[in-house]
């Protein structure tokens, strides 16, 4: 049987399978509706109760207890209903189907909502269809409107403000934009624009004499801790990522270890290297402690690193792995041999890329006491010293600038030619050819 | 293939790459002397010791010294990681004698030359004090005893700025070209791109591929001086950092023992104020979720509003009608870079004390300042590189500018536009919930309180609703990034 | 009567449970010493019956022998063993393109090489110089150093059969091992294949595109056609009517000179 065929091959046959996913699709649709209309009502009415000047949902509605909710459930579901019957709705839109039939007749549309409205009342009608031989719900069996794929190029021809779905996308941004407004306190009359012209000209006037030498020094420190977390996150980053690698992850064992690992890494990413240095300061001592913040960078970039390094190990040439297991080798040599001189020039591009995210963490881990020119300059702004706060603002401008210059000028060179000689490129003169 | 570069370069590069190790080996050194005796003070460590100012100069020239001769043994770290190699003619390595006549000849020429060039920067810093003291209205004096004061007419003060202006440049040209004047004669005297050391010693610096090659040999990495003295720079690196980020690491173990009030509330979180509003803070966490949110949005959408226009400014292949356009492109970009190094944290610390502390607007306008510049620098990139050939297509068609950046550049740039801008909702996500741990609002406003107050339970359950929404954030940037690119 | 060296009996190789038949029922002897080439359209099997035999694929049933011993049955160490006798050249030749000639030149020695001396990279002075004798014999001396990607095709796939010679392999898989170069590297690579065949008696097994090559080089040629053997026999015997068999009605041969 020739590999053509495959595609029909992999279609369910049964009809209860393709029934399930038929229901499957059509409640997906259901839920994303419902939920953008839901979304859509909360959040209109909080603009228009902001735009109004009215305050909090007792002033409009009463006490939640009296707030009819399940009216305003069934509303929204009958909405949602009477939206996916009658034009193409937003979930729709989003899963790529939509509703075909021989005619667009208005009864055939409201003989579909009514035998809809009967099939998700009484519950037994939403999973007919899995009984079905022909695996059609009661709605499209009573009207013949069914829930079909939509073609790609019929999607489109109609410019998005000729569709429902498209006024309910551009309403629901005009109302989050009007509600984010309101909810961030957006309010210019707080601006204390006094202080912050007084400010802005005391932080032109840098104190250099006072604060130039420990700042650098403070540098020193802040630059060392990015250096101890990112050089001590390496190989444990490294050793992980063989781990976390699905293309490497084969059999039970294996597999079960990535999943766990692949879970618990981005838990710990999720969480920022600001909070981890709350906990290690805690841990490690209530005062000053550098350490608290090498210990936090040092978390983070374990999970970041591992997460880069596992990816591009999931896409690197199989080829010469094939090569070199076919030669006898043992796996570790296939590893050694095979798949680490493909990674190592990626995987120091992104040992640099995290190296200087962790500089910038670096400078601002110490506001919560990590150490390093983040805490001294914390306390210089809260405390208006804007002129020594301006030195070493200065500095810290200077090394980050520095930092991810250099870093993205080395990660082009290994991206790149990686590794192609700079004797090559210099054109130095040729052995043979000098006299 | 990167453009061919001339000789020169990798000379100084290679001198520049060795120094700089050899420079930075010292200080390792001498903070691990200052460490262990005791110059150095109870509570932390000082490196900042009472140094004699011209210690400075002797560190500079011995390191320079030893790189020098370093680089005349045949092959320095220079040397090794630009893949070049001091050899004859033939392709052997270069006899002892001809190795010290190159040493001499450097030895004699190079640091006069560094001393020319620092000299012909002195007209430099003298402008920078003279700018400086006209910035702070105080008098300059370059002489002892004579001041000259810049706070007076106006035309004074320009005509000193123009005088010194003028004066910089005569010295300074009049240096560089002698200089260069005379080295080039000597170097580059014949096609062979042979230095001034290398054709009176009788060597020549060549591609160490092509040395390896006739000779048969290429030693492993730990076998060569260079591998080693990396080596050695990682381990006095790793040490010296040791010391100076106060790593205890008996403390960490003895102290997580002792904090198991810490562990025991972090294991129990308490989501009970997720609905019900905190007395003194007089938010609920999940008001404060819904308001983090949202800043991201804002902040997101106005950063990108904004970056969309300046990016334009900030892009080489548009701004290069001129000297006043490529002023402003240069400006652009210097500008966002700066705004860029200071991070989001930072910003949110001096906007909330103009905004008021714990107001999300300062979130806002934090987090909007360094998405701008983020965004600015990202898209400006993106229009830098944009295929030429359809614009030319457009302007040899007749259309006017803003027609050929409507048509041309922006239909190419959208999608990238797009992705980088979800790329940016993700961060601004993250670091929205940490912002108001300074100031800005949201939910570090809740960590910030709880941490303070010990309230370990609750500190969990924040953070454990913050995991999720950044953990959805990032899978939905991911899927969205996936289908726009 | 001799034994072969290699004995393919009823292999079968399905995919996707059970929909797709790569290979059905393969069984074929080959004889120590001959150039065997495996001819067929993309798609009809032959890389899938090479890499069964060595076992990078598993065969789902039948049983492959190689000088008496069971290759199907083998495990760990036993396989590695096997595997060590058959060198391999690939169409898209599989160099580690970061690594250099050399490095990739002596991964060919690591089913010999104690462990210890290859996880620290430091091979034998008699390894080495195996290395070099490999690489003059395909005239490759002065790239030792070079990176792998910086050779062209033909000297990749030069590369590769100097990899497969560091084995002193007593078989020799090629797979496709022309069809990503011109016409007139094509011949010289199969030249060195030939020379390896007739100065050191390995065995060759070739799966090939073009019948004009096949014709030159091959002492025994078999035919796959979805996956099932629809010729064996001397490339003399395959004429106009064998050919359209082998390759479907609307076929027409190709020179390649």
């Amino acid at each position: 049987m020739a590999p053509d065929g495959l595609n029909d091959l992999l279609k369910p046959k049964a009809p209860w399978l393709r029934a399930a996913s038929g229901m499957r699709k059509s409640l997906l649709v259901l839920l994303t509706d419902y939920v953008t209309l839901a979304y859509l009502a909360t959040m209109t009415w909080f603009a228009l109760s902001r735009l109004a000047g009215i305050q909090g949902f007792r002033a409009v509605f009463g006490s939640p207890a009296v707030f009819p909710w399940w009216g305003a459930v069934l509303v929204l579901l009958e909405a949602c209903l009477v939206w996916e019957s009658f034009g193409k709705s937003i979930g729709m839109r989003l899963l790529g189907v939509e509703r075909v039939g021989p005619d667009e007749r208005i009864t055939r549309r409201l003989l579909h909502l009514a035998v809809r409205n009967a099939a998700l009342l009484s519950i037994v009608g939403t999973f007919a269809p899995l009984w079905d031989r022909d695996a059609r719900s009661w709605a499209s069996r009573a009207s013949g409107l069914h829930l079909g794929e939509t073609s790609p190029q019929a999607s489109e021809r109609i410019a998005w403000y000729r569709t429902s779905w498209g006024w309910c996308l551009a309403l629901i941004i005009v109302v989050t934009l009007i509600s984010g407004v309101f909810l961030t306190e957006v309010s210019f009359k707080r601006f204390n624009w006094n202080a912050a012209t007084k400010m802005i000209r005391r932080l032109f006037r840098p104190d250099w004499a006072g604060e130039l030498a420990s700042g650098i020094e403070l540098l020193l420190e802040t630059i060392f801790m990015a250096l101890m977390a990112t050089l001590f996150a390496i190989p444990i980053a490294f050793s992980l990522s063989f781990l976390a690698a699905r293309n490497l992850a084969t059999g039970p064992w294996r597999r079960g270890i990535y999943t766990i690992l692949r879970v618990i890494l981005s838990i710990m990413r999720s969480i920022e290297p600001i909070v981890w240095a709350i906990i290690f300061i805690i841990i490690v001592t209530p005062r000053r402690a550098p350490f608290a913040g090498v210990l936090a960078l040092w978390i983070h970039s374990i999970s970041d690193l591992t997460k880069l390094y596992s990816e591009r190990l999931e896409s690197i040439d199989q080829g010469p792995v094939e090569a070199i297991t076919a030669t006898g080798a043992s796996r570790l040599q296939v590893i050694l041999y095979g798949i680490v001189p493909q990674i190592l020039n990626p995987y120091l591009s992104f040992t640099l890329y995290r190296w200087d995210i962790n500089v910038r963490m670096a400078t601002v881990i110490g506001v919560v006491g990590g150490g390093g020119i983040g805490q001294m300059l914390y306390q210089y702004i809260r405390l208006h010293y804007w002129e020594r706060a301006a030195v070493l603002i200065v500095l810290v401008i200077l090394t980050v600038w520095v930092m991810d210059y250099t870093s993205s000028k080395l990660r082009q060179r290994f991206e790149e030619g990686g590794g192609v000689r700079a004797a090559d490129l210099m054109a130095l003169p040729q052995v043979r050819d000098v006299k | 293939m990167l453009p061919r570069r001339r000789f020169p370069k990798t000379r100084f590069l290679a001198l520049g790459i060795d120094w700089i190790a050899l420079l930075y080996l010292s200080l390792c050194v001498y903070t691990l002397i200052n460490h262990w005796y005791p110059e150095f003070v109870a509570v932390r460590p000082s490196y900042k010791v009472p140094f004699p100012p011209y210690a400075w100069i002797i560190a500079l020239g011995a390191t320079l010294a030893l790189a020098i001769l370093w680089e005349n043994t045949g092959v320095s770290l220079g040397f090794r990681a630009l893949g070049a190699r001091v050899v004859t003619p033939e392709g052997r390595i270069a006899p002892a004698h001809q190795l010290l006549s190159r040493t001499a000849v450097d030895l004699l020429t190079i640091p006069p030359t560094l001393c020319a060039f620092a000299i012909a920067a002195a007209p430099l810093a003298g402008l920078w004090t003279l700018f400086r003291g006209i910035a702070q209205g105080t008098g300059v004096s370059f002489i002892p005893g004579v001041t000259i004061w810049a706070v007076g007419p106006w035309y004074l003060t320009l005509g000193y700025v123009i005088l010194a202006l003028l004066a910089a440049a005569l010295t300074a040209a009049l240096t560089w070209s002698m200089l260069y004047g005379v080295l080039r004669a000597f170097w580059l005297r014949r096609t062979g791109e042979r230095g001034f050391a290398d054709q009176i010693a009788g060597t020549v610096l060549a591609s160490s591929l092509d040395v390896q090659a006739e000779l048969r040999t290429r030693p492993q990495w730990y076998r060569t001086a260079s591998g080693l003295f990396v080596l050695l720079l990682i381990a006095s690196t790793l040490y010296v950092g040791w010391i100076i980020t106060e790593i205890d690491l008996p403390k960490l173990f003895s102290r997580i023992g002792v904090t198991d009030y810490l562990w025991r509330g972090l294991a129990r979180p308490n989501f009970t104020h997720l609905f019900v509003q905190e007395p003194i803070l007089t938010d609920t966490i999940g008001g404060a979720l819904v308001e983090t949110l949202f800043m991201a949005l804002m902040a997101t959408v106005v950063g990108g509003l904004f970056a969309f226009p300046l990016s334009f400014l900030g892009a080489r292949n548009l701004m290069n009608r001129g000297p006043i356009s490529y002023a402003i492109y240069t400006v652009m970009r210097g500008l966002f870079n700066i705004a860029r190094s200071i991070e989001t944290i930072i910003w949110a610390t001096i906007i909330a004390v103009v905004v008021g502390w714990g107001s999300p607007f300062a979130g806002v306008l934090a987090l909007a300042a360094h998405t701008v510049a983020a965004l600015g620098k990202l898209f400006s990139e993106q229009v830098e590189s944009i295929d030429p050939g359809p614009l030319e297509a457009m302007r040899a068609a007749g259309a006017r500018e803003w027609q050929v950046v409507l048509y041309g550049v922006i239909p190419q740039i959208i999608p990238s536009y797009l992705a980088f801008t979800m790329y940016r909702w993700d961060i601004n996500v993250r670091m929205s919930t940490v912002i108001g741990l300074v100031g800005g609002g949201g939910i570090g406003r809740m960590l910030f309180y709880y941490k303070n107050d010990g309230r370990w339970s609750e500190l969990s359950a924040v953070i454990i609703l913050m995991v999720a929404i950044v953990w959805l954030m990032d899978y939905t940037s991911g899927r969205v990034r996936e289908r726009i690119t | 009567m001799t034994t072969s060296q290699l004995r393919v009996e009823e292999v079968t190789k399905v995919y996707e449970r059970g929909e797709v038949l790569a290979l059905k029922d393969v069984s074929f002897h080959v004889e120590k010493g001959e150039f065997l080439i495996l001819i067929g359209l993309s798609g009809s099997g032959k890389s899938t019956l090479l890499r069964c035999i060595n076992r990078l694929i598993e065969p789902t049933t039948g049983k492959i022998y190689l000088d008496d011993t069971d290759v199907t049955a083998a495990k760990g160490a036993e396989l590695r063993r096997i595997r060590r006798k058959i060198g391999m050249i690939f169409q898209q030749f599989n160099l580690v393109k970061r690594s250099s000639v050399l490095t990739n030149v002596l991964a060919g020695r690591l089913g010999y090489a104690a462990r210890w001396r290859t996880l620290t990279g430091r091979f034998s002075k008699e390894d080495l110089e195996r290395a070099r004798h490999s690489l003059d014999r395909v005239g490759l001396s002065e790239k030792i150093y070079s990176r792998a990607d910086q050779l062209s095709g033909g000297q990749q796939q030069r590369v590769g059969i100097a990899r497969a010679l560091m084995q002193e392999p007593e078989l020799l898989f090629a797979d496709e091992p022309v069809s990503a170069l011109d016409p007139a590297t094509s011949n010289s690579v199969l030249q060195y294949l030939e020379q390896m065949n007739q100065r050191d008696g390995v065995t060759v097994i070739c799966a090939l595109h073009f019948l004009s090559l096949a014709r030159r080089y091959g002492t025994r040629i078999i035919a796959l056609k979805d996956g099932e053997i629809v010729f064996e026999g001397l490339p003399a015997e395959i004429d106009a009517a064998r050919f359209k068999e082998i390759y479907g009605e609307d076929a027409e041969e190709v020179e390649i000179r």
